[in-house]
């Protein structure tokens, strides 16, 4: 069987949910391999969950939020840059490797721009291949 | 502020002779006692091996505290409690894990005074015992001081003679320091208020090296002078430049043992090294004493790192992911969890491999100072995004 990368994403009430909502209302076509987990601020999105993503099986981890300048809550997705360098140098140390950890800023008038970002990830994870930390009978 | 240097000493004779480096600490202790809710040193309890933690309560207690006890390596930052004035003197890593509870909000950095010591390393107390019995041929009774000093470990024996072997041949041997000691570049407290040592001091003057690191610090040296307990004087500069030689050469030392200890996972591939970190984790009986005995770690039981259910079961635990995610940005090597490890886990090596990669990433290093905020806690407008 062929090798279907199996993505969560975090994303934000305001803005990258929005685009999500944008590219469905739309029927723009995007890979079905991510998982969408909603947080009201992408500023919400503790290091620890990323971590037990890919402790439960994730293959890759994106984080999406509004743009710099447009978070709801003024300046949550300053924390959430903060959050994904400290987290990708723990991925490179540990092993697994920063690459797949994406963050990524979609307004929610940006649909189409969520969709190319997610069908992108998804190729270069299904490029990598399976997380290291992924077992091998689960799905 | 610049730091201040000097040459200390107890003013008071038999104390001056009697403790050790010329009684300074001693007496400080002494003259500052009634002003501090807690005092608390490591006393010597039989063998210089074995030591228990003591707040002092009167001027008289003070005498029977000596020496800066290599081989006792208690955690000293857990015995300070916030809302008590406290004196406390300590070593490097105690008085970094200090610095990060004050960042925490878990100590009140105005409350408390950092009396620290000058540290080559210190040596674990069993291994200790038998490498004096193997490679020194004498028994724990028999010795009463240890120090290092230019490469050697010397014990001096109540007889008063000097046995002295080289560190480089003791450690290859396998005796000698703790590893996260041999690797530790934090050798001079200057995150303390005074950082005392014997390190360039005149030999066979009983003086202390005395650097003033805080103005709080100088204070308390000001008021310890005025009441007639210390006395101090400028430091030649031809001994001052010997001590930070000194420094530079426990450095040294330590960036080889770094290479040494930590050089080969830093080469390993990135999958290579996923499967060390996590054969190396395999034995973990789930103690949860490395959390314990952790001096910066303290989060209550509503950690992530505890937040697992029985049926979990992951490549690598939830709870030691978790903790080497956490102390990759706070981890101070003291070496407690190594420590503590009833399997053996060189977990201080681990959590380290992080530490110092991401501290050479963002020049962030953990305890050195209560200003340094850590970039997670930040929170700045960041550049490129």
């Amino acid at each position: 069987m062929s090798f279907e990368p199996r993505i969560i994403a975090f994303l934000c009430n305001w803005c990258s949910y929005g685009a999500a909502d944008m590219a469905g209302t739309s029927r723009v076509q995007y890979p079905s391999n991510v998982r969408i987990i909603r947080f009201m601020c992408s500023g919400r999105i503790d290091p620890n969950f990323v971590v037990e993503a890919f402790l439960r099986g994730a293959d890759g981890v994106m984080m999406t939020g509004c743009h710099i300048g447009d978070c709801h809550y003024i300046d949550g997705n300053y924390k959430t840059v903060h959050r994904y360098e400290f987290l990708s140098h723990y991925l490179d140390v540990l092993g697994i490797g920063s690459e797949r950890l994406k963050l990524a800023w979609c307004s929610a008038a940006e649909g189409n721009k969520f969709a190319s970002e997610v069908k992108e990830f998804t190729d270069l994870i299904r490029g990598l291949g399976p997380s290291p930390m992924r077992g091998d009978d689960d799905e | 502020m610049m730091n201040k240097l000097y040459w200390g000493w107890a003013t008071d004779e038999s104390m001056r002779l009697g403790g050790e480096s010329g009684g300074f600490v001693t007496a400080l202790l002494r003259s500052l006692i009634d002003d501090y809710d807690d005092v608390i040193v490591i006393r010597k309890v039989g063998t210089i091996f074995e030591g228990s933690v003591v707040s002092l309560s009167s001027a008289d207690e003070t005498k029977r505290v000596q020496g800066a006890l290599h081989s006792v390596c208690i955690e000293l930052s857990h015995y300070i409690r916030k809302g008590r004035r406290t004196a406390i003197v300590l070593k490097p890593c105690d008085a970094r894990a200090v610095i990060e509870n004050i960042k925490r909000n878990h100590v009140d950095r105005d409350e408390v005074l950092l009396i620290g010591l000058n540290c080559g390393g210190t040596l674990p107390p069993v291994p200790a015992m038998n490498m004096l019995s193997s490679q020194y041929d004498l028994q724990p009774d028999d010795v009463v001081k240890e120090e290092i000093d230019k490469g050697n470990l010397i014990f001096t024996t109540t007889a008063g003679d000097e046995v002295s072997k080289s560190i480089d041949d003791l450690e290859a041997s396998g005796y000698g320091r703790r590893e996260s000691c041999r690797y530790c570049d934090v050798k001079i407290p200057t995150m303390c208020d005074l950082a005392c040592g014997n390190w360039g001091t005149p030999s066979g003057k009983n003086m202390t090296f005395v650097e003033v690191c805080t103005t709080h610090g100088m204070d308390v040296l000001t008021n310890a002078i005025d009441a007639g307990a210390v006395d101090v004087k400028e430091p030649s500069e031809k001994l001052s430049t010997i001590r930070t030689k000194v420094e530079g050469a426990m450095k040294k030392l330590a960036r080889t043992w770094d290479k040494k200890l930590l050089g080969r996972m830093r080469d390993m591939g990135e999958a290579e090294r996923l499967e060390h970190i996590q054969r190396t984790l395999a034995p973990c009986i789930g103690c949860y004493g490395c959390r314990k005995a952790c001096p910066v770690c303290k989060c209550s039981d509503d950690c992530k790192c505890m937040q697992f259910a029985p049926d979990d079961v992951y490549p690598i635990s939830l709870f030691h992911s978790i903790r080497l995610l956490h102390l990759m940005e706070s981890c101070i090597g003291c070496g407690n969890c190594t420590d503590v490890c009833p399997v053996d886990i060189p977990l201080a090596h681990l959590h380290q491999l992080f530490a110092r990669s991401y501290e050479s990433k963002t020049g962030y290093k953990p305890g050195m100072s209560v200003d340094d905020v850590p970039p997670l806690s930040r929170g700045d407008f960041p550049e490129g995004y």
